[in-house]
C-alpha cells in the first residue's frame, strides 16, 4: 500500500466508512490522487467529507455509471504501464502524473478520452462540493 | 402563476412515500403517473374539472427552501442518475433528466417556445393535434404563466450573445420564460432558489393539490393494472411497501420518453413501435475567455438565443450559464493550468449549438432499465459543426481572446476569427464531440394507425383503453425548440377532452 502513496501527501490510513457502493481504502486512495492531479488546488480537503462524497455519488448513481466510474479509477491508475513506465500512478510526481491523464485526454482512442473525461467530472464535482462543505462548517 | 412550494396545502394532499410503510391502496378518477410537464398539466386541469386525481412521482419534492445550490447535491436529488446517465451507441450522450415533483421543469431553464407551425402540421394529424389546436392552449397557458422575456437582468453573457450575432447582422432575440420577477442568478440548473422559476412543483403541482388532488412523491410506477384490455389503475413501488391505485376513468402516463414506453411494456401493450422512434436535441457546448469580466452567473441563465441557422441546419444557438464543475469540462486543462483558468472564472463564458437532429434511437427494457441507444448521424453532425463554427464566429465578434472547441482534433485554442475555418477539419465522428441529450420525443407515438403508432390521435393507446400518453413520447417528432410549452399545451389540450 505505501508504495503506492509515494509522492503524494495522503495519510496511509483512510477512516473506515459505512459501506454502501462506496470504494475501497485503495480505490479511494487512487481517487485522491487523480482528483489531486487534475485540480491541485483539492488537496487540503478534508479526507472524510470527500470519501462520503464518493460514496453518496456512487450510490446515486446508475449500476452502469458506477461500474464505469470504478473502472476509469482503476484504468487510470495503471496508465503510467502504457504511457510512461511500469508503475502505478502513485508513485508519479505531480508533473508525470498530469502528463499521464493528458495523454488519455489526447488520445485517439475514445475509450480512453472517456476515462478522461468521466473523471475529470467527477473530480470537478467532488472538489467543489467538499470545499463548499467545508466553508459551511 | 406565482403559487409557491410553501403554501398550505390541505392535510394528505401530498403523502411522502419514504414515511409510508406496506401494502397500501387508494383509488381516484384519474391517475397521472408523473408531475413534470404534462402530469401537472393533466393534474391541474382535471381536477379544475371537478375529478379526483392522484398523482405518482418517482423523485422526492424538494422544496425551494431546501435546494442548496450545489451543484453536485442538486445533481443527486433532482436528476435521474444524479445526472450521470449515458445513451448507448457509438458516442454516449450525457442524458438530462429531472426526477422530482416538478421533472425536468425543476432544472431547465424555463424556456417558453412555441413549435414552429410546420413541425406540428407535418405531423399530419389535422384538427386533433395541429398549430391550429394548439394555439388557445399556447395563448391560455402563456396568459396564466406571463411568459416573458428576462432582458431586464439579461447580464453580461446575454448580452455578448445579443452583440456577437448583431456585429454579423445575423437574427437573435431575448428568450421568452417560464419566471416571475427572475433575479438573473444563473441558476436555473441547479433549481431557482428564489422561487421565481415557475417550474410544476412551485405552481400547478401545488395547484392541484388545493384543489384537492393529492400526490405521492418517492412512488415509482411499475405497471399499470388492467382488465378486460382496460386500464384499471397503477401499481406502484414505494421505498418501505407499495401501493396500489385503482383509477376510476383512466391512467395519463406521462413518465418522459424514457421511461414511458417500457412502463406500458410492463403493462402488457405490444406494440412494435414502442420504445422505437426514440428522438432528442443533442446539444453542444462552447466555451470562450474574454478580456474583460463576463460574470456568467450574473444574469439570466438562458436568455438570448438565434434562429439563424436554424432552417437551413435545424440548430437553434443559445446562451448559457453553467456552473464551474460544469464549466470545468469545457476548459482545455488539467492541474494548475486549469486552476489558473478557474482563477479566471469571471471572465469565462459558455453558448450552446441545440441540434433538431434527424437521427433516431430506441429505448430498450433491460432488467428493469430503460437504456436509450442513439447515435447522431452524418448529417447530424455536419448541421452541429456548422452551428459551432457559427458560435465561434458570434464570440469573437462580440470580443473573446479566446475560444476553446473541445473537439478531439481540433486545435484546444482558437485565437482569432481568422481561425473558424479550422471547424472544417472537426471529425464527423460523434465520438469527437461531448454532447448532452436533452429534450426527449416519439417512443410511444400518435399515429392514425395502430400498425404504425402507439397511441392513437386522442392519445390513448390502440393495445389499451384508458391508458392516455400525454407526454412527449407521443410526439411523432422532435420539434427544434424547447419543448416545455408545447408539452404543456398538448397535455392541456387532453386533459381538456378528457374532462368533457
Amino acid at each position: 500500500m505505501s508504495r503506492l502513496l509515494a509522492g503524494t501527501a495522503l495519510p496511509h490510513r483512510l477512516p473506515v466508512a459505512k459501506r454502501g457502493r462506496g470504494l475501497r481504502p485503495r480505490e479511494l486512495q487512487w481517487a485522491r490522487i487523480i482528483v489531486e492531479t487534475l485540480f491541485p488546488n483539492c488537496s487540503s480537503v478534508d479526507l472524510l467529507r470527500f470519501q462520503q462524497f464518493l460514496r453518496e455519488t456512487l450510490d446515486a448513481l446508475p449500476l452502469s455509471s458506477a461500474v464505469a466510474l470504478r473502472a476509469a479509477i482503476a484504468l487510470a491508475t495503471v496508465a503510467p504501464v502504457v504511457v510512461l513506465r511500469p508503475v502505478l500512478l502513485g508513485q508519479l510526481n505531480e508533473a508525470q502524473r498530469l502528463e499521464v491523464l493528458l495523454a488519455l485526454a489526447s488520445s485517439d482512442a475514445y475509450a480512453a478520452r472517456s476515462v478522461y473525461a468521466l473523471l475529470k467530472a467527477v473530480a470537478a464535482r467532488a472538489c467543489a462540493s467538499v470545499a463548499r462543505a467545508g466553508g459551511r462548517s | 402563476m406565482t403559487l409557491r412550494d410553501d403554501v398550505t396545502l390541505p392535510s394528505g394532499a401530498h403523502l411522502d412515500s419514504e414515511a409510508l410503510r406496506g401494502q397500501l391502496t387508494d383509488a381516484a378518477d384519474f391517475v397521472v403517473v408523473g408531475s413534470g410537464a404534462a402530469g401537472a398539466v393533466a393534474a391541474s386541469t382535471l381536477t379544475q374539472a371537478g375529478f379526483r386525481v392522484i398523482v405518482l412521482e418517482e423523485g422526492p419534492w424538494v422544496r425551494t427552501r431546501d435546494l442548496s445550490g450545489d451543484f453536485a447535491r442538486s445533481t443527486s436529488s433532482l436528476l435521474r442518475g444524479a445526472g450521470a446517465q449515458f445513451t448507448f451507441g457509438r458516442a454516449g450522450l450525457t442524458l438530462v433528466q429531472g426526477r422530482n415533483v416538478g421533472g425536468t421543469t425543476t432544472v431547465n431553464s424555463a424556456i417558453a417556445m412555441r413549435a414552429p407551425a410546420e413541425v406540428l402540421d407535418g405531423w399530419g394529424l389535422g384538427p386533433s393535434l395541429d398549430a391550429r389546436a394548439l394555439e388557445p392552449h399556447y395563448q391560455a397557458l402563456e396568459r396564466a404563466f406571463e411568459v416573458r422575456d428576462s432582458t431586464e437582468v439579461a447580464g453580461e453573457h446575454n448580452r455578448l450573445f445579443e452583440r456577437g450575432a448583431r456585429a454579423l447582422g445575423w437574427q437573435a432575440a431575448p428568450t421568452r420564460r417560464f419566471a416571475s420577477g427572475c433575479e438573473g442568478s444563473g441558476a436555473c440548473l441547479t433549481g431557482c432558489r428564489g422561487g421565481k422559476k415557475l417550474a410544476m412543483g412551485v405552481t400547478l403541482i401545488p395547484d392541484a393539490l388545493r384543489g384537492g388532488a393529492r400526490l405521492y412523491s418517492s412512488a415509482r410506477a411499475l405497471r399499470l393494472s388492467t382488465a378486460g384490455g382496460r386500464a384499471t389503475g397503477v401499481v406502484a413501488r414505494l421505498p418501505h411497501g407499495t401501493l396500489t391505485v385503482h383509477a376510476r376513468r383512466g391512467v395519463l402516463v406521462c413518465a418522459s420518453a424514457v421511461q414511458t414506453p417500457n412502463l406500458l411494456r410492463r403493462s402488457g401493450v405490444r406494440s412494435r413501435w414502442l420504445g422505437r422512434n426514440f428522438q432528442c436535441h443533442p446539444g453542444f457546448s462552447l466555451a470562450a475567455r474574454f478580456d474583460h469580466p463576463v460574470r456568467m452567473q450574473h444574469g439570466v441563465t438562458q436568455g438570448f438565443h438565434s434562429e439563424h441557422l436554424s432552417k437551413s441546419h435545424q440548430v437553434k444557438l443559445e446562451s448559457l450559464s453553467l456552473q464551474p464543475e460544469l464549466m470545468a469540462m469545457s476548459i482545455p486543462a488539467a492541474g494548475r493550468a486549469l486552476t489558473a483558468q478557474l482563477a479566471a472564472w469571471d471572465e469565462l463564458l459558455v453558448w450552446a449549438v441545440v441540434l433538431k437532429a434527424r437521427a433516431t434511437g430506441r429505448v430498450v427494457d433491460l432488467l428493469g432499465a430503460d437504456p436509450v441507444l442513439f447515435t447522431p448521424d452524418r448529417v447530424d453532425l455536419l448541421r452541429a459543426r456548422e452551428g459551432l463554427k457559427a458560435l465561434t464566429r458570434m464570440m469573437f465578434a462580440a470580443g473573446a481572446r479566446e475560444v476553446w472547441p473541445n473537439v478531439h482534433g481540433l486545435p484546444a485554442v482558437l485565437r482569432s476569427a481568422d481561425e473558424v475555418q479550422r471547424w472544417d477539419d472537426a471529425p464527423l465522428d460523434p465520438r469527437a464531440y461531448p454532447m448532452v441529450a436533452t429534450h426527449l420525443f416519439g417512443t410511444a407515438r400518435i399515429g392514425r394507425d395502430a400498425r404504425d403508432s402507439v397511441v392513437g390521435q386522442g392519445l390513448e393507446c390502440h393495445d389499451l383503453a384508458r391508458a392516455w400518453v400525454l407526454d412527449s413520447s407521443a410526439f411523432p417528432t422532435n420539434l427544434g425548440t424547447n419543448p416545455q410549452l408545447t408539452i404543456m399545451a398538448v397535455a392541456r389540450l387532453a386533459a381538456e377532452r378528457l374532462a368533457s
